[in-house]
């Protein structure tokens, strides 16, 4: 047996232990999983968009097998879907309202500017300089934040013009949400009937200096809405979607024009014209 | 003292990145954000330890009494992806939480050629079981060190403003050449 023969046998030799070693632990460190586990996570979308509140797909079922949770959290999923994993468990689940976001302003690119931002071209950034030059401190900065952070590419931006966000692609994950700097990015039910596109905490005389289509709290909305849905808390008109009717009683009323029906096609540009 | 000294040199004289220019791949590759960068480090400080030690005593009591000295880098690379895999199990088994950390960076430094590199260097140099221990675990906690540094300064650069041809990854090479510049003011500190 020359040389080459010995190098082939001890290569040999040590590859076969290292094998049975591997075979050996495999058995002696194999972890029990739960075979529904991966049944559900191939139901799930597998965008780890972490819209749930797990941090991604595979842990939000297994929290679902192991911690009975509820499969209705993934704010992608289709109802038939969230029922097809009500299958796969045995149990009883609901589905519940798919949420859009929605930005609540729409009047930046016409409301009054301190000085002109040249600097980094973030929404974060610029908040830190007087948001962004604008005198309006809820007002949307326009610079692509949301739109860099969506997992979706629901949300369309050009700079200098308020982002676009596309109520049927976006999957209210409610990343944009958490990343405004401005908090201006609500999520709302789909389809949502009147939606306030302003912000503003201020007072109405102030808003009525800086921006055409700003909220000046008049209340008219407030005393009109019969299902008293909507409420003036801290400087800031909200609707509570869960009391709201859609009834759209509120759009006309209102003196700026802010409230405007979501579902219908091109409200945003009804808006701006 | 001598230990010590050992675990220093390798740590900051001869770095295994910046002075060696090995494990470069993960140098570039892991360095976007520093909690990936940090356990990036972590993983490869473990298994270059624990591949020291392991592969030490491989080419001593098989590969040096059957003469074979000659098939160390096949035997090694072997040994070393059995090993990774097999304390995978362990982890998987043992301690999850270990296991999200280290998770996916453990399969990736199977072959990483710093872990390889301070097998062989153990064996040219002579080292008894503990020095190569040390050696081990000195070179990972260097390469932690200097992939987090790196991730570090990276992280500050997005903020920056980078000429558009620079962005990404030939900034990331300009940067790698001033640490290693840098480093370089160590040489001699530990000659001992």
């Amino acid at each position: 047996m020359g040389v080459i023969g010995v190098s082939i046998l001890i290569v040999c030799v040590c590859g076969l232990i290292a094998g049975a070693v591997l075979a050996l632990a495999s058995r002696a460190f194999a972890v029990k999983v739960d075979p529904r586990i991966e049944k559900i996570e191939a139901v799930l979308p597998g965008a780890n968009c972490s819209g749930c509140g797990l941090p991604s797909c595979f842990l939000y079922a297994s929290h679902i097998v192991n911690d009975n949770a509820e499969p209705n959290q993934c704010v992608q999923l289709r109802e038939d879907r969230v029922c097809e994993i009500g299958g796969l468990l045995g149990r009883e689940v609901t589905a519940r309202q798919r949420q859009v976001a929605a930005i609540r302003c729409w009047g930046s690119p016409r409301s009054k500017k301190l000085f002109i931002y040249g600097g980094f071209q973030s929404c974060r950034v610029a908040s830190y300089y007087s948001s962004g030059g604008n005198a309006c401190l809820y007002n949307c900065m326009s610079l692509g934040d949301c739109f860099n952070i969506c997992p979706f590419d629901a949300i369309t931006h050009t700079t200098g013009r308020i982002p676009h966000i596309d109520p049927d692609v976006c999957t209210g994950c409610g990343k944009c949400v958490r990343e405004c700097p401005a908090q201006i990015i609500q999520l709302v039910p789909e389809n949502a009937r009147p939606h306030i596109a302003c912000s503003s905490r201020d007072k109405g005389a102030v808003v009525s200096k800086i921006c055409p289509v700003g909220c000046i709290s008049c209340m008219k909305c407030v005393k009109t809405c019969p299902q008293q849905a909507i409420a003036h808390t801290d400087g800031l008109i909200e609707i509570d979607y869960a009391k709201c009717n859609s009834c759209g009683e509120c759009i006309p009323v209102c003196p700026r024009g802010i409230i405007v029906d979501l579902s219908t096609p091109n409200a945003e540009e009804a808006l701006l014209q | 003292m001598e230990l010590f000294a050992l675990f220093f040199s390798v740590m900051i004289v001869n770095n295994f990145i910046l002075a060696k220019f090995l494990g470069l791949c993960p140098f570039f590759g892991v360095s976007r954000d520093l909690r990936s960068a940090a356990c990036m480090g972590l993983a490869v400080t473990f298994v270059m330890t624990a591949a020291s030690a392991v592969t030490w005593a491989v080419n001593d009591h098989v590969l040096k009494p059957c003469g074979v000295m000659y098939l160390q880098t096949m035997v090694f690379i072997l040994v070393i992806a059995t090993l990774v895999q097999f304390v995978e199990m362990v982890i998987k088994k043992v301690s999850p939480v270990l296991q999200r950390v280290l998770g996916i960076y453990l399969p990736l430094i199977t072959t990483n050629c710093a872990v390889l590199g301070v097998c062989l260097l153990n064996i040219q140099e002579e080292m008894t079981l503990a020095e190569a221990v040390v050696h081990g675990f000195g070179g990972g906690a260097g390469f932690a060190l200097v992939i987090c540094m790196m991730a570090g300064i990276r992280e500050r650069l997005d903020m920056g403003r980078i000429p558009v041809a620079m962005q990404g990854i030939p900034i990331s090479f300009v940067v790698g050449c001033l640490m290693a510049l840098s480093f370089l003011g160590f040489q001699g500190l530990f000659a001992g």
